[in-house]
């Protein structure tokens, strides 16, 4: 939040609250926002980075969303900003060997704007687009508070596709509470960290969640084939040391139909 | 009007104190003279028999312009008073559901039968007599269990039309067998499906058979409870029963199974779509922008309840298909 009577210390570099575009969604913690993430690099609102939402919330503890920016070519960072939520940032994605694009689920605390900032070299693309969505998502406790598997936690289960493309497709779920911590009695435990790489250990996604992810993290991904071996390594990490991993095989040909669909 | 903020409600919780206070941060904006009307439901009763009369809900979600009213609801007169198949979305649909049926039968309401737990059939019954609003052993329970939930999601969605509604309480149990109110005779059978308990009715007298809301008919069929599989067990089940006329839950009332049909393709059709897309390796936002069929262009609201079924039914999916991989 904005702190009274206290100037801002004048910047060497320009950061994006300066930028010289008008946020599109005219949210109140955009100047805010912006400067904490983005700060340092030239911000530009683009449409080529598009923020893909329900046409409802059905449950605001896992609402889906796309992010897909592949229409800029490879990047170098992607960053989800909430404005309206406890943990503004949930999800942080370096596709180093993938395209720019990310499906996930995340809960909402109230009706927000959903943005993602997309850094090739020294500039962020920002697109994004307002979710409409009742309160408590994040910190109300569900009527029947769901059992956690303990037996199998970080249990991974998953499939890769061979894209036409030449790319791969991996979906993948994980099975963990993702607690937030704002539930009374229930600290926080989440998966902080999760690569997708290669046979040999060579990095394609790079991922950070946060406690805004959704219970049971499930996400889509699109990484370049890898050069040796079908295979693709799944790794993740939670805030408790908790290591789970995993290897999911890809098919040695695409299946039928498969371009239908694809965003 | 403006909702009051500065007094607390009895049982408020953390979720409404938080809606009322967003709505509390939004109102300068909203505020304006043509919201300051008073919200009143026009309730046009259709003879579908004699001495029997539909409302027609409207073929739309829900939303603050039609205040809920979306379900249909049918009024019968009796020797001993009007019975209701049904009570609308509010406490404010409820008292002039009720003024209605007295004007149309010159007699009280004596028997509210409420087919499933959700907010558009069922949250008018505030208006009523708890001890003549008939409900199933199991959508008594649910609405003990979630009611605060539906309440809070209907005061948000539909705004102003909710003032006063509050959560009903059956005060009968309707079970499986014949219940004869003057010269009526309900055949009431509990299904499921569409919800974990789906009450189904037949009035012998008149050959109406009410389904609930387990038949659709040129309105998507919506799916936040349901259960595919005894969904259609139930539609068999429906289309074994001989009527003259059918009541669907939302859609037009017509002679013969058209409803029963359409809605048993319906839900073949959502289904495979969601089966084939989550085969193919495509996430929730991406099967939701693909097309339907043709065959679905006349039914109202497809492409909203088809991407509200796809976030219903592929986490399912996901757990269930999703290969479990071996821990390296």
């Amino acid at each position: 939040m904005m702190v009274p009577f206290r100037k801002a210390a004048s910047p060497a570099i320009p950061v994006a609250a300066e930028t010289a575009t008008r946020d599109p969604l005219d949210s109140p913690m955009w100047k805010d926002h912006s400067k904490r993430y983005l700060a340092g690099r030239s911000v530009v609102f683009d449409e080529r980075v598009q923020v893909i939402l329900p046409p409802v919330t059905e449950n605001q503890t896992q609402v889906p969303i796309t992010i897909d920016a592949r229409a800029l070519g490879r990047v170098d960072e992607i960053v989800v900003i909430v404005d309206l939520h406890p943990f503004p940032q949930p999800l942080r994605l370096e596709p180093v060997g993938a395209q720019a694009f990310v499906a996930y689920r995340q809960k909402i605390e109230q009706g927000t704007p959903i943005r993602a900032a997309v850094r090739q070299g020294d500039t962020w693309y920002v697109g994004g687009r307002y979710l409409d969505a009742a309160g408590g998502g994040c910190s109300v406790p569900p009527a029947v508070i769901p059992k956690v598997d303990w037996e199998n936690l970080g249990e991974i289960r998953a499939r890769a596709w061979r894209e036409e493309d030449g790319g791969a497709r991996v979906r993948m779920r994980l099975l963990h509470p993702m607690d937030n911590g704002m539930m009374a009695n229930i600290p926080a435990f989440f998966i902080e960290t999760l690569d997708v790489t290669d046979a040999d250990g060579k990095p394609l996604a790079k991922l950070q969640l946060s406690e805004a992810i959704s219970a049971d993290p499930t996400l889509t991904l699109l990484p370049d084939m890898p050069q040796h071996g079908g295979t693709l390594k799944i790794a993740a990490r939670d805030n408790n040391g908790g290591l789970f991993k995993g290897s999911v095989p890809i098919p040695a040909a695409p299946a039928a139909r498969t371009r239908e669909g694809r965003l | 009007m403006t909702p009051t903020t500065g007094t607390t409600m009895p049982g408020t919780s953390r979720r409404e104190a938080l809606a009322l206070g967003f709505a509390a941060a939004a109102m300068p904006m909203l505020a304006g003279g043509a919201r300051a009307a008073v919200l009143k439901y026009t309730l046009n009763p259709v003879a579908i028999a004699p001495g029997v009369w539909t409302i027609y809900g409207l073929p739309e979600p829900i939303t603050s312009k039609n205040g809920g009213a979306i379900a249909n609801i049918t009024i019968f007169d009796t020797s001993e008073g009007a019975v209701l198949i049904d009570a609308g979305p509010s406490h404010r649909y409820g008292e002039a559901l009720k003024a209605k049926a007295t004007e149309l039968t010159g007699k009280p309401v004596v028997r509210v039968y409420l087919t499933h737990y959700h907010t558009d059939h069922v949250l008018g019954a505030t208006a009523f007599e708890s001890g003549t609003v008939s409900a199933g052993k199991t959508l008594t329970a649910d609405l003990k269990k979630v009611g605060n939930d539906l309440t809070n999601a209907m005061y948000r969605v539909a705004g102003d039309w909710m003032r006063g509604t509050d959560i009903p309480t059956p005060g009968r149990e309707a079970a499986e067998g014949v219940e004869t109110v003057g010269e009526r005779r309900f055949r009431l059978l509990p299904l499921a499906g569409h919800t974990s308990e789906d009450l189904c009715l037949y009035e012998e007298s008149t050959g109406l058979l009410f389904p609930g809301d387990l038949v659709f008919l040129d309105r998507a069929a919506t799916t936040p409870d349901a259960r595919i599989d005894t969904w259609r067990t139930s539609l068999k089940t429906l289309g074994g029963i001989d009527h003259k006329l059918l009541v669907p839950g939302h859609g037009p009332v017509e002679a013969g199974t058209r409803g029963i049909a359409q809605t048993g393709r319906w839900l073949d059709t959502v289904e495979a779509q969601i089966n084939d897309g989550f085969e193919r390796g495509l996430d929730i936002t991406e099967l939701m922008a693909v097309p339907l069929p043709s065959w679905t262009d006349g039914i109202a609201v497809a492409k909203y309840e088809y991407a509200r079924s796809v976030m219903h039914l592929m986490p399912g999916l996901e757990v269930a298909r999703l290969p479990r991989l071996t821990r390296v």
